[in-house]
């Protein structure tokens, strides 16, 4: 009988019919708070008994299903697994960014024999710009002889006949976005030798980023059609298994969304189960990760620090998990109901 | 049908009107007219495939009539679809030839599904559950599961199973053609009782032996066309 309802219909069915019942559930609810008589504490009964039979119903299938269900369960894991290394790359990514970008700053190397304090006020005049540092050309000296040994090459300096550096501007931008531009700007102003940022390392760092995201997107929507497909069979095989119980349910006068919403909800504990397997996972892999990073040189530990995800991010992950993964069980049962009973 | 004698006012609650219903090009039913009263009892009896069982599923709604109109307490039937068909069934009593019994649910539990599928509460089901399984004699067989049954109790099982509703009108289509001549006396018997509680109720069979042990009109279906073949002395003028 549903097989002639278009998908819409059946969607709005069966979100009507939730909605309906949660509707009326609240309603009785509030009347029995209120203390009216037993009419309404019946109805309330009704609605509980209601959602055990739902509940029910939902494990008989369950269990009927067997290792159908793990069929249904891993692809839909694998598939939120993957979305979520996605997701969480996605977030490390843009988080390595924005800590790069706070500390951005533009370097510029001035043309031997300008002082730096002179050009000092001109550059800190660009709205773009909101800090100025002078790094003369003694204290840039001293930086390089301290990185390179310190005392032992001193002789340097009367080898070289003087200090060969020349005067720096550690000039921080307002934005990342306005480097580029800042720095073009910086390069014309008369006295200054050349200009250097991070652009390059920024503009790999995005591209790793957007690519991230679109073959994470790519393989998110196959998953998602091969993880609907999956579950739609699995619904499907357990309502012909069932097939005989439909009949005798329509013909002793159950309603449509009373016999299919057992199976919508099947959908949806297959998503939410593959949602939180895939989350510990993700946990597990994570922290394995940064255990094996802690133990490496410091750089790498430093990545670690990076790549750690923030507890609110870690809820955020786990809810978008099994959003998806309940859409995901809902749309593939939704498919198998329509086709089937 | 004229009114029983003893309850004049009596209305009606199954109607047919110039119903015709055909498949393959070949009538099944055609130009039926019919009125089945509260509290009738209606044997329907005719040879394999002269439409009793499609009488049977139009007025269900299993099926719909190429003409004309099938009205169940002045409802039309053929007008209803999905929840409203399904509201409407709950009022009725379905008895098959195969019982149809899940196989994986107690005798209790296959009689409890109809109120289960409706949202019936428990303690609601439990109360309608032992009269109905000791009106057909199953009371002690309420844990036994329809394989370990004979056919007879499986048939009883499924008339629990139709009344535990409390329904205003039992179909039961063909409900003694699996069974010996005991059993389906027994089956009669308990029809004839519900009938006797004021529950409407129209059989279709082929046994003309069970026909005969009883006074209830019959209805015969030919090529079909109704013939009213006894009116009855019971429950008919």
């Amino acid at each position: 009988m549903f097989s002639r309802l278009p998908f819409h219909k059946l969607w709005f069915k069966t979100t009507a019919s939730l909605q309906l019942w949660w509707q009326r559930s609240a309603r009785s609810f509030l009347s029995l708070k209120r203390g009216q008589p037993d009419p309404l504490n019946r109805q309330l009964n009704l609605r509980w008994n209601q959602l055990e039979y739902l509940l029910q119903e939902t494990g008989l299938g369950l269990c009927r299903g067997g290792w159908l269900n793990w069929a249904a369960i891993s692809t839909v894991t694998v598939l939120l697994f993957l979305f979520g290394i996605g997701l969480q790359s996605s977030w490390q990514i843009e988080g390595l960014l924005q800590r790069m970008g706070s500390q951005l700053e533009i370097s510029v190397y001035l043309q031997p024999g300008v002082q730096a304090a002179s050009l000092q006020p001109a550059v800190a005049r660009f709205p773009q710009v909101a800090r100025v540092e002078v790094i003369s050309k003694e204290q840039a000296w001293q930086e390089l002889l301290k990185e390179m040994g310190g005392a032992e090459i001193a002789g340097l300096t009367a080898g070289l006949e003087g200090n060969p550096l020349v005067e720096e501007l550690q000039v921080t931008s307002r934005s990342t976005a306005v480097v580029p531009e800042l720095a073009q700007q910086l390069n014309q102003i008369q006295g200054v030798g050349s200009v250097q940022y991070l652009d390059q390392a920024l503009q790999s760092l995005n591209q790793l980023s957007r690519g991230v995201q679109q073959i994470g997107f790519v393989v998110v929507v196959l998953l998602s059609a091969t993880a609907i497909a999956v579950i739609s069979t699995t619904i499907r095989l357990i309502v012909l298994a069932r097939q005989q119980e439909i009949e005798i349910m329509q013909l002793v006068g159950a309603t449509a969304s009373w016999i299919y919403l057992p199976f919508i909800l099947q959908g949806v504990g297959f998503g939410l189960t593959g949602g939180t397997i895939a989350w510990v996972g993700l946990m597990f892999t994570e922290k394995s990760l940064l255990n094996l990073l802690g133990q490496q040189p410091d750089l790498l530990q430093l990545l670690g620090d990076n790549l750690q995800l923030q507890p609110l991010q870690s809820v955020l992950l786990l809810l978008l998990l099994l959003g998806l993964g309940s859409t995901i069980g809902c749309v593939g049962s939704l498919v198998a109901v329509r086709r089937s009973v | 049908m004229e009114p029983k004698p003893d309850s004049p006012h009596r209305s009606s609650l199954v109607q047919f009107r110039g119903v015709s219903k055909s498949y393959a090009q070949q009538f099944s039913l055609r130009d039926i007219n019919l009125q089945v009263k509260r509290g009738d009892f209606w044997f329907i009896t005719g040879p394999s495939g002269s439409g009793k069982s499609t009488l049977m599923k139009l007025i269900y709604g299993a099926e719909r009539p190429d003409h004309g109109s099938v009205l169940v307490e002045g409802i039309e039937v053929n007008q209803l679809r999905g929840d409203r068909l399904a509201y409407l069934r709950r009022r009725l009593g379905i008895v098959f030839q195969d019982y149809k019994l899940l196989s994986r649910r107690t005798i209790a539990e296959n009689a409890a599904f109809v109120l289960r599928a409706q949202g019936i509460p428990r303690a609601e089901i439990d109360r309608r559950l032992t009269p109905a399984l000791k009106l057909v004699g199953l009371i002690d067989k309420a844990h036994a599961f329809p394989d370990q049954l004979s056919g007879g109790e499986q048939q009883r099982a499924s008339i629990a199973r139709a009344i535990i509703a409390s329904p205003t009108l039992l179909l039961a289509d063909e409900p003694t053609g699996n069974l010996d001549r005991d059993n389906a006396q027994q089956v009669l018997k308990i029809l004839t009782q519900l009938n006797a509680a004021g529950i409407t109720v129209l059989v279709t069979t082929h046994d003309r032996q069970l026909i005969q042990s009883t006074q209830f009109p019959v209805i015969h279906l030919n090529q079909g066309q109704v013939r009213i073949e006894r009116t009855g002395g019971k429950h008919v003028q």
